[in-house]
């Protein structure tokens, strides 16, 4: 009796989760999910390009305001990430009677990329 | 709640010392209630357990095995698990996936992957990722596979003795495990465990590979961040079964009386509801190269500004299958071991689900035994 509801409902799903599962599969769907993408961004920038200027207007700052200033606090982060690899890197390849140099002086010495560079190889291949 | 006692279980027999006729009459007047003594304890206990489930009491805590952060990189951390005496050696890195959180590798004491490897005597480190926000959004696979992961396995090799590392991706981990160690063929990878990572990218569901087709473009999933938001991302497993939420919460009202399901469904839940935003760089990435490109089988494989060969990774490799997989479907899996270049490549055909591989009475009976079985035979034992 207590299971009869459950019963119920797996055979409702059994039926329409196929269908289901094509239809979120089907090209249609995806051309109604680009569509809605599009749509939903193009309204959601208008509204924030309103909302901005409104704001602005009273001196206010926007949500979009906040967003730029965490991009840029991002970016500087990012940056700081990089030049850390890069004196690591440079400190690691120093010979060992040289200090690492950790000053603004030292870690401008290279300005090799550090996102393609493999990091110091310690062992060999099993 | 505490469970009623008025639900004892009544004896057909008198019970002992007693005349089995006084017993009777009694029987006979306490028997009719015992279908309402169950009804009314299996009833509390419900409501309690739905009570403590929406108030947040007492929730079923994950990722319990002890461990200490050991190296960082911006948001990426890498742990080292603690373990009295690891006899296995090399150590063992578990490279997490980008779009999930890494505590489903620990979920529950006894339903631990994490825990079970400790156990037998492995060293065992876990790559997470972390959240992204903006400061990754311009992350991409030369970040994961050039840069941290590079790192992080020096930081294994080196804290393990020098003796080299295994390496074992779990789904889009182990995408990032395949392109790193093909593009770093120096380096001290032991052993390479790929599990449920997509390889053939026709072959993999439309909701995971739909975006760059149709008109889907992956700025079109971006937020403010520049990354692909976490629900973006949890929508698009939920589109590949679209009645599975609704049947998890029937599975819920259902087993609602039993407080080591709800333990389990709230660990399971906190996971499954918890997606990550996935990196927009690398997003962009991986739909060229992978979802439009298939590199992996056409050999298309570019990292860094070099090309990548999966033929240049040498190292004993195992690649483990999930039959019943619906998010990384086995056909799109096969024939990795015929694209490394490893003498000793092997494919692992599992009886189990994507997730079923780690977690659950399958994955402790036979995935993981499997799995560790394979990696002891291709490690050193310490007796």
């Amino acid at each position: 009796m207590a299971k009869q509801w459950r019963e119920i409902y797996d055979e409702w799903e059994k039926a329409v989760a196929p269908g289901l599962q094509q239809f979120t599969a089907s090209d249609g769907f995806r051309d109604f999910m680009a569509a809605s993408a599009k749509v939903t961004n193009a309204l959601t920038a208008e509204f924030e390009r309103a909302s901005r200027r409104w704001l602005h207007f009273w001196n206010l700052p926007a949500a979009t305001d906040v967003r730029k200033l965490r991009q840029q606090v991002a970016a500087v982060d990012r940056e700081l990430k990089g030049l850390k690899n890069l004196v690591f890197e440079v400190a690691a390849a120093a010979p060992d009677d040289v200090a690492p140099a950790t000053n603004g002086k030292a870690a401008s010495v290279s300005s090799k990329p550090t996102a393609k560079k493999a990091p110091a190889k310690t062992a060999s291949k099993a | 709640m505490p469970p009623s006692t008025l639900a004892k279980p009544i004896p057909k027999n008198g019970a002992n010392g007693t005349a089995p006729e006084a017993d009777a009459t009694e029987l006979n007047l306490f028997a009719g209630f015992a279908p309402f003594a169950d009804m009314w304890e299996t009833g509390m206990r419900r409501w309690w357990n739905l009570t403590r489930h929406v108030m947040g009491i007492d929730r079923a805590p994950v990722g319990q095995t002890p461990r200490d952060a050991v190296w960082s990189n911006g948001k990426a951390v890498l742990y080292r698990y603690r373990s009295e005496n690891p006899t296995v050696r090399p150590p063992l890195l578990l490279v997490m996936s980008l779009v999930s959180r890494s505590f489903i590798l620990d979920l529950q004491p006894g339903n631990s992957f994490i825990e079970r490897l400790v156990a037998e005597g492995f060293d065992v480190f876990l790559l997470d990722w972390g959240v992204p926000d903006e400061e990754e959004a311009n992350n991409t696979l030369e970040t994961y596979c050039d840069e941290l992961l590079p790192q992080a396995v020096a930081k294994v090799n080196q804290m393990g003795g020098e003796n080299g590392v295994t390496v074992f991706g779990y789904c889009y981990g182990g995408l990032l495990s395949l392109l790193y160690a093909a593009g770093h063929p120096d380096d001290p990878i032991r052993n390479l465990v790929v599990m449920a990572t997509p390889v053939d990218f026709t072959k993999m569901p439309a909701a995971m590979t739909g975006v760059g087709k149709g008109g889907i473009h992956p700025e079109h999933l971006m937020d403010h961040t520049g990354n692909v938001p976490a629900e973006a991302v949890r929508a698009s497993f939920t589109l590949l079964t679209p009645t599975s939420d609704l049947s998890t919460v029937m599975d819920f009202w259902e087993h609602l009386d039993d407080d080591k399901f709800l333990s389990s469904y709230q660990a399971m839940t906190s996971w499954t509801r918890n997606h990550i935003p996935f990196p927009g760089a690398t997003m962009i990435q991986t739909v060229e190269m992978f979802n439009e490109g298939n590199g992996f089988v056409t050999g298309d494989l570019m990292l860094g500004g070099r090309k990548l060969d999966l033929a240049d990774i040498t190292a004993p490799f195992l690649n483990v299958i999930a039959e019943r997989d619906h998010i990384v479907p086995p056909e799109s899996t096969y024939g990795l071991d015929e694209l490394v270049g490893s003498d000793d490549a092997t494919e692992m055909r599992l009886p189990a689900g994507h997730v079923g591989l780690i977690v659950g009475n399958g994955a402790r009976k036979r995935s993981i035994p499997s799995m560790i079985g394979w990696m002891l035979e291709h490690s050193d034992v310490e007796s």
